[in-house]
């Protein structure tokens, strides 16, 4: 038998959320995005144009003998040097297959700064022939202290420890004018 | 008014009713895809081109990139703010690359001078106190010899620009 639809059902019907705007506002907001996203991430490393001066240096502000840490890149080896005189400091070989041994070199300069905790300038000097991708797997070597890496503080203007983030992060190309 | 309230058609007025679209799993989706996209949202403002023929390096640098006249360099070409100065392969104009003793590319040169006092022109224009920065930043192959990369340091270091920013690729990538 056919009856009227009571009052009651229409009550007990739940009331929805309308979505719609939501929606529309959420593909907005997806479409700026997608429009402003940078899938690629690109970081820099600096490097600052080395001073050329026919002018004698300042006299330095103490007696110790600046670090002037240069590396030479070469096919077959890199070699650090140091001092006024560019002593030779440290080789570290090449493999046959032409990589350097970034993780020891690294190591090794963890240890000197540690000895040298105010320098911050290394000069690169690499052959011609180099590439520039091992240029720049040498500059991250030099510049960053890993998470994984070894502490270094140094001691602030209050007298607090402060923990390095860079290691020698000054990098300038010293053989560009030649 | 009969046939709206008759057995007969009742079927009919059913199917009138609005449909409901059950939106709850595109709704997940489009979260879930919008977490991804602010993710890797970058709220840096410098675009940087990367043409045709340039490989950039990997590095573990987090630093952000700078404002400046962008220089890419691929293994036969040369741009200036994606503007091709120099083809090593063709050449169009015959004109000679290198000066200053093989040190200097002189096309760049001579375009990296055109930007700079474009720059100052502008900021005298403007009123604009600020010194000129001289950043170059460095969209190079990573392939190419350092003899090239060389020359592009010599030439914009000659041109006034005095830091060079070495665009590279993050190693964490999504």
């Amino acid at each position: 038998m056919y009856t009227l639809p009571s009052r009651r059902q229409k009550k007990k019907r739940d009331d929805k959320l309308n979505l719609v705007p939501i929606l529309d506002s959420v593909f907005i907001l997806i479409f700026f995005l997608l429009l402003s996203a940078q899938f690629i991430k690109l970081f820099e490393i600096n490097s600052n144009v080395p001073i050329v001066s026919s002018k004698s240096p300042p006299p330095p502000k103490s007696k110790k003998e600046p670090l002037s840490l240069t590396v030479e890149m070469k096919k077959t080896e890199l070699v650090f040097l140091t001092g006024n005189n560019q002593i030779e400091l440290k080789k570290f070989l090449a493999t046959p297959e032409g990589d350097y041994p970034f993780v020891e070199v690294h190591n090794f300069l963890i240890e000197l700064k540690k000895k040298h905790i105010d320098e911050h300038t290394i000069i690169f000097e690499p052959d011609e022939d180099i590439e520039y991708e091992k240029i720049v797997k040498l500059m991250d070597a030099v510049r960053l202290l890993e998470k994984t890496d070894e502490s270094i503080y140094k001691k602030d203007e209050i007298g607090n420890d402060v923990p390095l983030e860079f290691l020698f992060d000054d990098i300038i190309f010293g053989n560009i004018t030649s | 008014m009969a046939r709206n309230r008759s057995i007969r058609f009742r079927k009919l007025r059913k199917s009138k009713e609005q449909m409901d679209l059950d939106i709850t799993s595109l709704l997940d989706i489009l979260v879930i895809l919008l977490v991804f996209l602010l993710k890797a949202y970058s709220s840096n403002n410098i675009i940087i081109s990367i043409p045709k023929g340039i490989t950039i390096p990997d590095s573990t640098s987090q630093s952000f990139n700078n404002a400046g006249v962008i220089i890419q360099v691929s293994k036969e070409k040369i741009f200036v703010d994606s503007q091709e100065v120099v083809d090593y392969v063709t050449n169009p104009e015959g004109i000679e690359i290198y000066g200053d003793g093989g040190r200097l590319v002189t096309p760049l040169f001579d375009r990296l001078v055109q930007v700079r006092e474009e720059i100052e022109l502008v900021k005298q224009q403007a009123n604009i106190e600020k010194d000129f920065s001289g950043i170059v930043n460095l969209v190079v192959d990573k392939e190419i010899k350092y003899i090239e990369v060389k020359r592009v340091l010599y030439t914009a270091a000659q041109a006034g620009f005095k830091s060079y920013k070495f665009v590279v690729l993050s190693q964490e990538q999504m």
